[in-house]
């Protein structure tokens, strides 16, 4: 059976068995190459529930929100678990209040349809970490579409050069803020950019002001990060943010050898030390 | 005053022969998608798209705008210089002509003149293009807006086979194109059809006036909150769309200097109604949800006469999380069936 | 420009932790420790204090460069705030590294209460480094600000 209708199946018994109050799902968009996100409380919705390549959004980021109705049953990509892992670690959602529906994952195009997100490309856990039921079989898909690299360029130029691009994709940010919004970490409940007392930040889109919230919100999310890249989809100036999240997934692979999300138990890489942590960098 | 055709290879030349008095601004392609950007040479622009992913109200409502410097030690202000160019806005499609006749009417309504737009705009000559083809998320038929003239330009080009026909709707559009050739009476035909067979679609929407009795009902319908579950609150689509005019004034200081700024806000932004008491009024998606649509359908057209909406669809092209403005409506029709 | 850069006397931020860093000024100070008058010291209660956005502000707000300093590892008042800053520091300065601002602008060093003479080396070493790298300008805010504008405001 496919994934979609394995997740029907799914939704419907634990609607049914009222095992859960409510399906945080994928449903059909309003055009082909969409999917929006649907919440399912009546057994005879599940027919809803669709799951295709365009499945962009990562649904973990309402799991907090909604925790006042019970026990929500959520379907998640490989790497939407990571940050659900993180969201438990974390204190926002309790393990046994949500029932994660995973698959192993067969990637997600653009709007094209042809061409593979990059951070699926380079996805390192195709295969949910922690689930609670799974559709389809746990094997490895084959991803053999195309993807556009947009950070191999970047760092092969020196840093001047660097940081005129940087600045450049800055000036694109109109500041909506939705790859914050559309990031299932950053669920501050005050952002630090909206902060007034002190403001930190002008309200416009100053370019350096753009450039301290995305260097700050990478920090944020540094050790946390799932890489489900749902930020960058959510983004409607396709701002290029890979390189901030690549440098901060190599710092926490090398520097502290750390993977947000995939091991329940082990503590996010800035929530923790060692005292022969990297110190070179220090006088 | 005279239609005129241009042939569309000439179409550099003319735009680079603006380019001395006016500060042209067109659609200009970079990174897979088009924007209203200024052009250095008209070579740059770029026809061949659907609509600009931002509306063209940036022109003269621009995101940041410094109103002016205040040194906080003498108390003293001045105004940023403004540059008297006059701007050439070409190749604006219907919505975004739409969406300035909409500004045009709330930054000049009665006694509330907005100088810093209208110094923008009292400065400026539309013109428009045709669309030939909506995208998938457009629906500016649905509001009858022709995607083949418009009142507010000065100069209107409808390209069909190797030229454009360029309607001439004012003086000052006239004096632009004053050295074309005349349109033929053939050529005004020919146009004329195609807009004739791009007749409209039907729509699967309520239809305006019916909306507004719904809207006036439907309030406080849970039917908002249902809409709304979805929507991770970014705004986006009041930044993209030609309408969209609300805006927030702070001050940036460093020592002594300082500015006074203008920057967009929008009713999406969970902020956007916070007091200074702390109190937000407008506390839940769907009240912002329910704001935007009304504002959109009902409050706008009571105030000004018109819906804010042209049709456009960039909100719902970009919203994350796909929340399509016709599909709501569509979803706020069948709740009110539901009730009745 | 060849002039300006020749002159440059830059302005630092130094973040200095009040157990340490700040008491090894102190003690430079005593000690009669000569270092160049470059840095501008907000003591923190902490190196564990300073959130990265604080250096970002300073970067923003016309620092040429900042340093943190604080207890060496295992001295923290606080235990383990410096083990934690450590991670964090490292993390910000790679990233700021590969988005291309200049390296030095940004630095760090462990200076203990009887490191009177350490202190003044270290800010003598970052005072240089960071004149070579000449006045900060990638991250600097603008208010674009013109020079006659400014003028006439200025003027009672
Ligand atoms: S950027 Fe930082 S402060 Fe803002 S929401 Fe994300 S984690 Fe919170
Ligand atoms: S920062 Fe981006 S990639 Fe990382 S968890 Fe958040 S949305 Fe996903
Ligand atoms: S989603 Fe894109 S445009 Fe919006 S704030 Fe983020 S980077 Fe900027
Ligand atoms: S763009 Fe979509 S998610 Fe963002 S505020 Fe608008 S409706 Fe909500
Ligand atoms: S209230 Fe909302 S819908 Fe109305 S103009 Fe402002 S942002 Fe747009
Ligand atoms: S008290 Fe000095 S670093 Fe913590």
């Amino acid at each position: 059976m496919d994934i979609q209708s394995e997740i029907q199946k799914i939704a419907a018994r634990l609607l049914k068995n009222k095992e859960v109050a409510m399906v945080i799902g994928y449903g059909a968009g309003s055009a082909p190459n969409r999917t929006a996100p649907v919440f399912i409380d009546k057994e005879k919705d599940v027919g809803k529930l669709v799951f295709n390549r365009f499945c962009v959004n990562n649904l973990s980021l309402y799991l907090p929100r909604l925790k006042e109705k019970g026990k929500i049953a959520i379907v998640a990509k490989p790497c939407d678990v990571r940050t659900i892992v993180c969201l438990i670690q974390e204190k926002q959602i309790e393990r046994d209040k949500v029932h994660i529906i995973s698959f192993a994952c067969p990637g997600l195009l653009e709007k094209d349809g042809k061409t593979l997100f990059a951070s699926c490309a380079e996805c390192a856990v195709t295969l949910p970490p922690v689930y609670d039921t799974l559709s389809g079989e746990a094997k490895e898909m084959e991803r053999n579409e195309p993807f556009t690299d947009r950070v191999a360029d970047f760092f092969s130029k020196m840093p001047a050069e660097r940081w005129e691009m940087f600045k450049a994709e800055m000036e694109k940010c109109i500041r909506c803020y939705a790859c914050r919004n559309a990031c299932p970490m950053c669920y501050c409940e005050e952002c630090f950019v909206e902060r007034s007392l002190p403001r930190w930040i002008g309200e416009g889109s100053e370019v350096t002001d753009t450039m301290i919230f995305h260097i700050v919100r990478a920090i944020h999310t540094a050790g946390r990060c799932g890489e489900c890249g749902a930020c960058a989809r959510a983004c409607p100036m396709d701002v290029n943010l890979a390189p901030l999240a690549k440098q901060i997934r190599e710092d926490m692979l090398n520097l502290f050898h750390h993977q947000a999300g995939v091991d329940p138990n082990a503590p996010a890489a800035l929530e923790t030390f060692k005292p022969d942590d990297y110190n070179d960098f220090i006088k | 005053m005279k239609d005129k055709i241009l042939l569309k290879e000439n179409l550099v030349s003319f735009g680079n022969s603006l380019i001395e008095q006016y500060r042209l601004i067109a659609p200009v392609k970079s990174n897979g998608f088009s924007l209203y950007k200024p052009v250095g040479n008209a070579s740059e622009i770029c026809l061949d798209y659907l609509r600009p992913l931002k509306s063209a109200k940036e022109i003269f409502f621009p995101q940041n705008e410094t109103l002016f410097f205040f040194n906080k030690k003498t108390q003293k202000i001045a105004e940023p210089a403004y540059d008297k160019k006059p701007t050439i806005l070409f190749g604006a499609v219907a919505c975004d002509l739409a969406g300035i006749a909409a500004q045009d009417r709330l930054f000049s309504a009665g006694a509330y003149l907005d100088s810093y737009y209208l110094k923008r705009r009292r400065n400026s000559i539309l013109i428009g293009m045709a669309c030939p083809e909506p995208g998938e998320m457009c629906f500016c038929g649905f509001f009858g807006i022709d995607r083949f003239a418009s009142d507010i330009a000065d100069l209107f080009f409808t390209p069909f086979s190797d030229k454009y026909y360029i309607k001439v709707n004012t003086e000052a559009g006239a004096r632009l194109v004053e050295s074309l050739p005349d349109a033929a009476a053939a050529d005004a035909k020919t146009v004329e059809r195609l807009r004739c067979e791009n007749a409209e679609p039907k729509w699967d929407i309520p239809p305006l006036d019916e909306l507004a009795r719904m809207l006036a009902e439907g309030f406080e319908a849970d039917v908002w909150d249902e809409i709304a579950q979805k929507c991770i609150g970014c705004a986006a689509c009041t930044f993209v769309c030609p309408t969209c005019h609300c805006f927030d004034i702070t001050d940036e200081a460093k020592g002594e200097i300082g500015r006074r700024v203008r920057t967009w806000d929008g009713c999406m932004f969970p902020k956007f109604t916070l007091h200074a008491s702390g109190h937000n009024p407008r506390t839940k998606g769907g009240q912002r949800m329910r704001q935007r649509i009304l504002h959109k359908f009902s409050y706008f057209k009571d105030n000004q006469g018109v819906v804010s909406c042209t049709g456009c669809g960039r909100c719902a092209e970009i919203c994350p999380v796909n929340v399509d403005i016709r599909e709501v409506l569509k979803q706020l029709g069948e709740a009110c069936e539901r009730k009745s | 420009m060849a002039e300006e850069v020749e002159n440059f006397e830059p302005k630092i931020v130094a973040f200095l932790c009040n157990w340490c860093s700040y008491a090894g000024a102190d003690l430079a100070g005593i000690g009669r420790y000569q270092y160049p008058p470059n840095v501008r010291v907000i003591r923190v209660p902490c190196s564990g204090r300073v959130d990265p956005l604080y250096i970002l502000k300073a970067l923003q707000n016309g620092a040429d460069g900042v340093l943190v300093s604080g207890c060496h590892p295992g001295d923290c008042h606080y235990i383990e705030g410096n083990y934690y800053a450590r991670r964090k520091f490292a993390v910000l300065k790679n990233l700021l590294e590969a988005l291309g601002l200049e390296e030095g602008r940004v630095q760090f060093s462990w200076v203990s209460a009887a490191e009177g003479e350490r202190f003044s080396q270290v800010i003598r070493e970052v005072t240089e480094s960071v004149k070579k790298l000449g006045p900060a300008r990638r991250m600097v805010k603008s208010f674009e600000i013109p020079k006659e504008i400014e003028k006439e405001i200025a003027e009672a």
